[in-house]
């Protein structure tokens, strides 16, 4: 248990430097893009304007390890607020591990689908009809609703 | 919202209360949730009632919650009023804040009662759940440890009908069972769990799930829910209702992990006849001639008091002997009927031997729904969980629970008719 609070406070640390670094307030909503499921991660930013507005935020980081899932967020994304980083896969890791003891901020999303074992939105999107954009708008953004998008991509 | 975190709210009340901040103030609460039903209650024992609660979700508007209106901020009247005071309890307390402020509604007008642990608090809950574990693998060695953090009784009574079918599936034979009360500890018992344990404090189950979220590849702990909340990683409850995901159908799916063929087995009921003959003598009531009667809901809609009454004394009028479910005193007998509690372990041969059933949606109709009896649930059409309508998650023949009951919607305007309906879905003639 020593080594497991170990980690909680390691990753605690480091969100407090994240918090600095890229100036995270209230206002200021994360999504972490982790490349476990490509759909999830092109309709998180599909969707991140809605999700902006149902948390009355004003500007937006994404954070992703992937480099083609970097270039997918720059290419959806065409809001001037939202802001993407590279940021590495441990360091993720870490967060969400943190995060998964601890809900340290109520405006941070991960899209994480089978991690840790009691997430089973993987199992969701494998056995039901619920889609990935079901899966962002619903269960990860808690819009309450799939609002109509336009333009949509093939990915 | 936790025991503590109740009588956390409770004291702030009173205190405000006690200084009169909430007199003569409109009181608006924000959110349809059970915080918000439990906030209602502290609010009516001082006599103050709500003038609407706020919700944004659609689908709740127009809805009633522990018989208060459900209505968008828009509606609400002169929103920016000093009067008006807006009390928050959740999550999502921002959001809730910064749109009442969007409309002009001032810092002070809003309370929010809503207070986050903090890292520290959940590390020291984490560490007293360690403790807890390993009490329990002190006792009972080193097996898997259930847990059901919940009251409701219709929870505990799914996971019965699917128990003997998961422990075959997962060749289980050894296990610790752990419930919140001694409601739930009866109803488990109907299925024969075994290896019981009830929680001292309902503060004991979040110490535990804390534990486990601290080393979930170490312990051996298992939640019995398909989504609880306090396990924020899993998104599974904000898809209840949508898609074919009804209530049935995720613990089949996602708590027990079963193949679409596994049906809820309802338990087999221990002969209880000579406890009941004793009963029924002691309370006057008539083998195959009485009437239950089951008014009262935790989570869904009630019905007023004048239609339990009106209903009484029609089925009077036809000979029957009617009686209230009541717990005592917060779940009185309607007026003219015998109260009776129903310890839950017999709950089901109670019914049959009653023969009749009318009852408001709740957990215990789940616990009655396997009986020969002539049962009548009621539904308010008004009535929303989550994705959809609290009839579409929890109607007990799509929950494959009774295929015998009749299931009746009523609009919480209109009752007229509603005492003819419960009347021929129990096959007597009005």
């Amino acid at each position: 248990m020593f080594k497991e609070t170990l980690c909680i406070l390691h990753g605690a640390f480091q969100w407090e430097i994240l918090k600095l670094r890229l100036g995270i307030n209230h206002r200021k909503v994360v999504v972490i893009l982790v490349n476990d499921n490509k759909r999830l991660d092109y309709y998180a930013m599909v969707h991140i304007g809605d999700y902006m507005r149902r948390k009355y935020a004003k500007k937006a980081v994404v954070l992703l390890d992937d480099k083609k899932t970097f270039k997918m967020a720059g290419s959806v994304n065409k809001i001037p607020n939202v802001k993407i980083y590279r940021y590495p896969k441990k360091s993720i890791e870490l967060l969400y591990g943190y995060y998964s003891f601890y809900k340290f901020s109520d405006e941070i999303v991960f899209t994480y689908t089978d991690t840790p074992r009691d997430n089973r939105l993987g199992k969701v999107l494998e056995e039901t009809g619920i889609n990935e954009e079901d899966a962002i708008c619903l269960g990860l953004y808690h819009l309450r609703r799939v609002p109509c998008t336009e333009g949509r991509i093939n990915v | 919202m936790f025991d503590y975190q109740l009588a956390g709210v409770e004291k702030r009340l009173r205190r405000l209360y006690q200084r009169g901040v909430l007199y003569n103030k409109k009181i608006y609460i924000f959110g349809v949730s059970e915080n918000t039903r439990q906030i209602i209650q502290i609010l009516r024992s001082y006599r103050l009632e709500p003038i609407n609660v706020i919700d944004n979700d659609k689908k709740k508007q127009d809805s009633y919650c522990s018989e208060i209106r459900v209505i968008s901020a828009d509606k609400v009247d002169e929103i920016d009023s000093v009067k008006n005071l807006y009390i928050l309890y959740s999550g999502y307390w921002r959001e809730m804040a910064a749109q009442l402020r969007n409309h002009g509604v001032k810092k002070e007008n809003i309370l929010t009662l809503y207070k986050k642990e903090t890292l520290g608090e959940c590390l020291i809950q984490a560490y007293r759940g360690k403790r807890i574990y390993e009490k329990l693998i002190n006792k009972y060695g080193n097996v898997p440890v259930f847990v059901c953090p919940y009251t409701g009784t219709g929870d505990i009574y799914l996971i019965g009908t699917f128990w003997k079918q998961y422990m075959e599936k997962d060749k289980l034979e050894d296990y610790v069972f752990l419930v919140l009360s001694k409601a739930c500890e009866k109803v488990a018992k109907l299925f024969e769990i075994k290896n019981l344990e009830v929680f001292q404090r309902k503060a004991e189950s979040q110490y535990l799930i804390r534990y486990y979220m601290m080393c979930r590849e170490k312990v051996n702990i298992k939640l019995l829910n398909d989504s609880w909340a306090q396990i924020h990683t899993n998104p599974l409850e904000w898809f209840r209702g949508y898609k074919g995901l009804e209530f049935t159908e995720l613990f089949r799916r996602f708590v027990f992990e079963l193949p679409a063929t596994a049906k809820p087995e309802h338990p087999v009921y221990q002969d209880a006849g000579r406890e009941l003959e004793a009963l029924f003598q002691e309370y006057g009531l008539k083998e195959g001639n009485t009437v239950v009667l089951s008014p009262y809901s935790n989570t869904l809609a009630d019905l007023p008091k004048e239609f339990w009454i009106h209903l009484a004394k029609e089925l009077k009028g036809k000979g029957f002997r009617v009686c209230t479910n009541s717990s005592g005193n917060s779940e009185p007998g309607i007026a003219g009927t015998i109260p009776v509690f129903f310890p839950l372990n017999i709950a089901p041969q109670w019914i049959e031997r009653a023969g009749y059933f009318v009852g408001v949606r709740s957990g215990f109709c789940d616990v009655v729904s396997g009986t020969r009896a002539k049962k009548v649930v009621l539904y308010s059409s008004q009535d929303r969980f989550f994705n959809g309508s609290a009839f579409e998650y929890f109607n007990l023949k799509d929950m494959e629970l009774s295929g015998d009951t009749a299931e009746i919607l009523f609009d919480r305007n209109d009752y007229d008719g509603l005492t003819k309906k419960v009347m021929e879905g129990l096959g007597i003639m009005p």
